[in-house]
């Protein structure tokens, strides 16, 4: 028990003491460890027969018995019995169930690594106590880890790793004082670091990697195991800070702590442990400072820190590390110039210093000292200037990535003497200059990507060197002029991406020939012209296929309809004139298609229902005819389907309403018949455009159901009947609602005033009547140039906001009723014309007027005092004007000041004695409230009561007003509440005008009795009210 | 046997880090989001970043020039944050991200979208203040930020916005006093209720409100 620490309790002493006199006892009992060759051998051969046959156990014969020394992979000691069995890479397959361990107690190696056993590693392997040197590595042996390895005290090598071995209780292990070469690597354990390994206090090689081990690293790991050389924890799920006292491993060579779950920062002391020549930190939440003593470790061949949250700048000192030949410091938050000292590491094969914020120029000094570079890796930083011409000292790189940064300048040419490069890509840069014509002598090169840059000139036929191209994205640059023929040379080629570029002129005939693994082809956005090739999808490996916005003729290669691995294809915005018809088969991948703004002729076919994954189907603006198969309504993802602009006709299928439509385009076609009701069950939809059919009947209201709705235009069809209310509950429309120049009739439904996204608004050229609801005011988005009303049979005052008053005189023109303050239109006159306001409005206009009026009071007041009573009829009239924002329809005035003052708006007390009273105005305010009422100044019923009052005796005829006949005559008679509440306003308003100023009511009451809504109960029928009786009202 | 698997395994985490990079602006803009945002419905699956630009995604729309100008996510039931990369969408109208789970704040970067007509993040989870750069939007008609959990001040900027007709901050957490000056004079109380700590509207000269949280 020598590694049992004294720091153990009792109990845990204990039960390896008992193990251990279990071993001595079990040593002592009369051996068949004696066993002759025979016993091997007929047990060796057993096992071979559970085994399948491998011909490296040829020799191993029961016939054979007195060579079994000979037998393949055994080794014998002098006795003439097996003392060794080393069976590696013989490709054994079967299990160890067979396997006698029994005769072979006394063998010390015991070696079955790298073959294909499976199934456990049975218990008895606990018999073999001589055991040394123990490997089952790259096997496919499963189960737990048997704790019966506990017995094989003498084992210094013990390998498990690469299989699929399972986590056993680690707590029946013990401690092996002799072990220092331990793996259990690559299997299945998920439990924390297995505890017994701490007291295997020899261990110099420790590999736990590519297991899903958890929790911390055991500080004793740092303290107890300190003659560790290779510690590996690669690959589980370790976290927590790394311990500072990591440092005590002063031996430690190789440190692989890779792919955990460590956080923290990285020790800074890290420096003083000398013998470090890999250290691999890579993928874990490490953050803060590369620490600077890392120039201390000047063994340090390999540092990766990949992948970590380091956001620091890279120390100078890391300059020191002269023999690193691997440096991997991408995907950190570096940020700062990579320091000058680095062109000290004049070994570097790889280096990564992607994915971070480094920044500042990539000096000519490093690339003339980083002369072993294999890789160089920028990408995805901030690097700027020129790429250094000493780029083409590093003739052994095979790969250059600076892509996403902001090199400026040309390539340069000194690129072609890379000639081991295999990747090149200076994607998304400033690059400008043409693209140096050395480039395409590179003929190892596979993938070369340049788009997103300036480069400028052709592509030259010496591209047709580059047998080994799969892939070129020359994508969004300025390259111009014809492809070269000798680009259908490139046999290898998977992936050609050329748009955005300024090419013109033919796809050379035989391009796609040669090429059979042509999956991806892009000339989008150039100015090709011709037939596309008839053999470019030969290879049928055709995946994404973009030609669209060029000048391509004729028609689709035939070999199109066989690609059934198709995902994306562009032909929109071309002169194709071929027929579609036949042109596409099955192809279960399909997503995108887009053939609008062509030629094409034909139908569209019933089979595109087969195409399940086709999101967009798109063939607008082209020739097409016959009918939209009802099968298109199978498409369970298609959410873009474009046909407008065609000769489609026949009628709209309802099975569109079974889709996910986002947007629905039919227009400019010749559809018939009705727009069906399912289209409602379009939720998603976001644009519908019918415009420009012949469809007939009602607006289904059904598509006040399509709440996501932007856009809906029905415009230019055959629609009968009325406007939907329900389109008002499609509170998303922004861009677009068009029902014009259809026979839409009935009024325009004031639901429509919850648009209030609408920009665009346009109903012209119907039927529509009455007038345009008030309402609308509350559309706010609407535009003035953007809504038209013209042409159709609208009457009324306008919606009194500025959308509609600056909207120009088309909008308007055609609809003679109209008038307003717009220009084209009249304004509505008084008498004849005067604005409708339904009685319930002017009373909702009243309640604020009374409380304004009290301020108009004050300043009417004011006026009056100021000017001496000099009095003036205007003057009193402005009392309504004061307040801005209520416009009154005037009068004519001409006749009112001949009846000497009894009448208007003043009270008669104030026009005939100057007697100025805050009753006055309680007048003036009755007044104005009664012609509100009754739409004109009630100067007949003024002048009755004011008789009336003076006579001795009441009863005058005039005093006999029926109500309804005194209210405006232009409004229907009011009905229900607004009955009554015509009569409170009107009561109160002759309360107001009393003759006796002291009979009036205060203004404050009259205030608070409109504000309350206080109603008078009705007790005669309305018809029968009598202004007489009304004024009999008093509070 | 199991080491080749390891080998095939790196292969593929090295071709991944192959993938192209996209150079169009809008697209990347658009592709953090999508990054940035969880989609349990897939509503954001056609945005593919290596398209030569994001005018063929779904609820993106562009303008003939291929810019966007458009962006409808409203009630998609995204989860996630904002990211400020979308301020870089020069001529974007409509931000419609209304009714899903957003959550974190609100990029003070959007105050870049100089075409901005409508901002409509209501009914999230949002936090942070509102980003005083939102008055740099000098065409905003409609910014409704309701229904969030929005803390902080109203910033008085937002009252230099001329064209702006609706304005709704309810339920939130905002707190001092809303601006009643400017393009804010028109706004009833409607639109700040239910933001417990908002105290009232500002105040004119020294008088401050007695009552009312810290702000």
């Amino acid at each position: 028990m020598t590694c049992a620490s004294q720091k153990l309790s009792m109990t845990t002493i204990l039960k390896p003491l008992l193990l251990l006199l279990q071993i001595l006892l079990l040593s002592l009992l009369p051996r068949s460890s004696t066993a002759s060759p025979a016993t091997q051998a007929e047990a060796l051969s057993k096992w071979k027969n559970s085994l399948l046959p491998s011909s490296f156990l040829s020799s191993w014969s029961s016939t054979n018995i007195t060579n079994l020394c000979k037998w393949n992979g055994l080794v014998c000691d002098s006795t003439g019995t097996v003392s060794e069995i080393i069976i590696s890479g013989a490709n054994l397959n079967g299990t160890l169930a067979q396997f006698n361990f029994t005769p072979f107690l006394n063998v010390t190696r015991f070696d079955l690594s790298n073959n294909l056993l499976s199934g456990p590693i049975p218990s008895e392997i606990g018999q073999l106590t001589k055991l040394q040197y123990v490997s089952f590595y790259n096997n496919f042996l499963t189960g737990t880890i048997p704790y019966q390895f506990r017995n094989l005290q003498k084992v210094w090598h013990l390998d498990l790793g690469s299989n699929y071995l399972e986590t056993p209780d680690w707590s029946k292990f013990l401690s092996m004082p002799l072990l220092t070469w331990l793996s259990f690597g690559y299997n299945s354990l998920t439990s924390g670091f297995p505890g017994f390994i701490l007291y295997c206090q020899n261990l110099t090689y420790l590999d736990l990697a590519q297991n899903q081990l958890n929790g911390t690293v055991p500080e004793m790991v740092f303290t107890n195991l300190d003659k560790l050389e290779y510690l590996n924890l690669t690959d589980n799920l370790f976290q927590g800070p790394v311990s500072p006292n990591i440092t005590k491993l002063s031996k430690l060579i190789d440190l692989r702590l890779g792919r955990n779950k460590f956080s923290g920062v990285i020790p800074e002391n890290i420096g003083s442990m000398s013998n470090l020549q890999i250290v691999e930190l890579y993928n874990n939440s490490f953050e803060g400072k590369i620490p600077s003593s890392i120039g201390q470790l000047t063994e340090l061949l390999h540092l990766d820190v990949n992948w970590n949250s380091l956001n620091s700048t890279i120390p100078s000192e890391l300059g020191f590390c002269t023999k690193l030949t691997y440096l991997a410091l991408a995907s950190n938050s570096l940020t700062g110039e990579v320091p000058l000292s680095l062109t000290n590491l004049t070994k570097v094969t790889y280096l990564g210093l992607s994915e971070n914020n480094l920044s500042g120029e990539i000096s000519p000094y490093f690339l003339s000292n980083w002369t072993e570079l294999t890789s160089l890796q920028l990408q995805n930083n901030l690097f700027t200037g020129k790429i250094p011409l000493e780029i083409g000292m590093l003739t052994k790189l095979d790969l250059v990535f600076l892509f996403n940064n902001a090199f400026t300048g040309s390539i340069p040419s000194e690129v072609g003497n890379l000639k081991d490069l295999t990747q090149l890509d200076l994607s998304n840069n400033r690059l400008s200059g043409p693209i140096p014509p050395v480039l395409w002598n590179l003929t190892n090169l596979q993938i070369l990507q340049l788009f997103s840059n300036s480069l400028t000139g052709t592509i030259p036929p010496a591209i047709g060197n580059m047998t080994s191209l799969q892939t070129i994205d020359l994508s969004t640059n300025q390259l111009y002029g014809e492809l070269p023929n000798t680009i259908s040379r490139l046999i290898n080629l998977r992936s050609i991406s050329l748009f955005t570029n300024n090419f013109w002129g033919n796809i050379p005939s035989d391009f796609g020939k040669f090429s059979p693994s042509l999956s991806g082809v892009s000339f989008a956005n150039n100015s090709f012209s011709g037939e596309l090739p008839p053999e470019l999808c030969s290879g049928f490996s055709l995946q994404n296929f973009t030609v669209n916005s060029n000048n391509f003729t004729g028609p689709l290669p035939e070999c199109l309809r066989n690609c059934l691995l198709l995902q994306r294809v562009r032909f929109d915005g071309n002169n194709f004139n071929g027929n579609i018809t036949n042109a596409f088969g099955i192809h279960p991948n399909l997503y995108f298609i887009s053939l609008n703004d062509n030629q094409f002729i034909g139908i569209i076919s019933p089979e595109w229902a087969e195409c399940g994954s086709l999101t967009n189907l798109e063939m607008g603006r082209n020739r097409i005819s016959g009918e939209i198969p009802a099968e298109l309504g199978r498409l369970p993802q298609l959410h873009s389907l474009i046909l407008d602009s065609n000769e489609l006709s026949g009628q709209i299928p309802s099975a569109l309403g079974n889709l996910s439509l986002f947007e629905l385009n039919l227009s400019k076609n010749l559809l018939t018949g009705e727009i069906p009701q399912s289209l409602g069950n379009l939720v998603q939809l976001e644009e519908l455009d019918l415009s420009e059919n012949k469809l007939t009947g009602n607006i289904p209201k059904e598509l006040g159901n399509c709440g996501r709705l932007l856009s809906l235009d029905l415009s230019n069809n055959n629609l009968l009947g009325e406007i939907p209310s329900e389109l008002g509950n499609l509170i998303a429309l922004s861009v677009l609602l068009d029902l014009s120049s259809n026979s839409l009739s009935g009024t325009i439904p004031s639901n429509l005033a919850k648009l209030i996204s609408l920009e665009s608004l346009n109903i012209s050229h119907n039927q529509l009547s009455g007038e345009i609801p008030g309402l609308l005011t509350s559309m706010v988005s609407l535009r003035p140039s953007s809504i038209d009303f013209s042409y159709n049979k609208l009457t009324g005052q306008i919606p009194t906001s500025k959308v509609f008053e600056e909207a120009p005189a088309i909008a308007y023109i055609g609809n003679s009723g109209l008038c307003g303050n717009a220009a084209g239109l009249s304004t509505c006159y008084s008498d004849s014309t005067k604005k409708k306001h339904s009685n319930t409005v002017l009373i909702a206009v009243l309640i604020p007027v009374c409380g304004l009026l009290l301020l108009a009071i004050i300043v009417a007041v004011l006026i009056i005092f100021y000017r001496k009573a000099k009095f003036h009829d205007e003057e009193s009239r402005r009392i309504g004007e004061t307040d801005e924002s209520l416009i009154w329809e005037r009068e004519d005035t001409s006749n009112w000041t001949t009846i000497a003052g009894s009448y208007g708006y003043m009270a008669p007390e104030l026009a005939l004695s100057m007697r100025l009273t805050d009753k006055c105005d309680v007048y003036s305010f009755g007044v104005v409230a009664l012609e509100v009422m009754m739409g004109k100044h009630p100067r007949e019923i003024l002048s009755s009561l004011s008789l009336k009052s003076r006579a001795a005796t009441p009863v005058s005829d005039t005093a006999e007003f029926l109500l309804k006949d005194a209210l405006d005559q232009r409004l229907p008679p009011p009905t229900g509440q607004t009955a009554e509440e015509v009569v409170f306003v009107v009561t109160i308003a002759l309360a107001c005008v009393r003759d006796t100023p002291e009979a009036r009511p205060t203004m404050r009451f009259v205030a608070q009795e409109l504000s309350a809504q206080i109603q008078a109960c009705l007790s005669d029928q309305f018809d029968n009210i009598t202004i007489s009786k009304l004024t009999g009202h008093q509070k | 046997m199991r080491a080749m698997f390891h080998l095939l395994a790196a292969f593929l985490l090295l071709s991944t880090l192959l993938a192209p990079a996209n150079a169009n602006l809008e697209g990347d803009a658009l592709y953090a989001l999508r990054r940035s945002v969880k989609d349990p419905n897939g509503v954001l699956e056609s945005w593919d970043p290596t398209l030569v630009d994001p005018c063929t995604w779904f609820h993106v729309t562009c303008d003939s020039d291929n810019r966007v100008t458009r962006l409808d996510l409203g009630n998609a039931k995204l989860s996630g944050s904002l990211v400020p990369e979308l301020g870089n969408l020069e001529r974007l109208q409509y931000l419609e991200l209304y009714m899903n789970n957003l959550t974190g704040p609100i990029p003070k970067e959007l105050g870049g979208l100089r075409s901005l007509v409508s901002l409509d993040l209501y009914h999230n989870i949002l936090t942070g203040s509102i980003p005083a750069s939102l008055s740099k939007l000098s065409n905003l008609k409609f910014l409704r930020l309701n229904s969030n959990n929005l803390t902080g001040k109203i910033p008085r900027e937002l009252t230099k916005l001329g064209s702006l007709k609706i304005f709704d901050v309810s339920n939130n957490d905002l707190c001092g006093t809303f601006p009643t000056s400017g393009s804010f004079s028109k706004f009833s109380e409607e639109s700040f209720m239910n933001n417990p700590r908002l105290e009232g509207p500002e105040l004119m000269g020294f008088v401050r409100y007695d009552v009312g949280g810290s702000c």
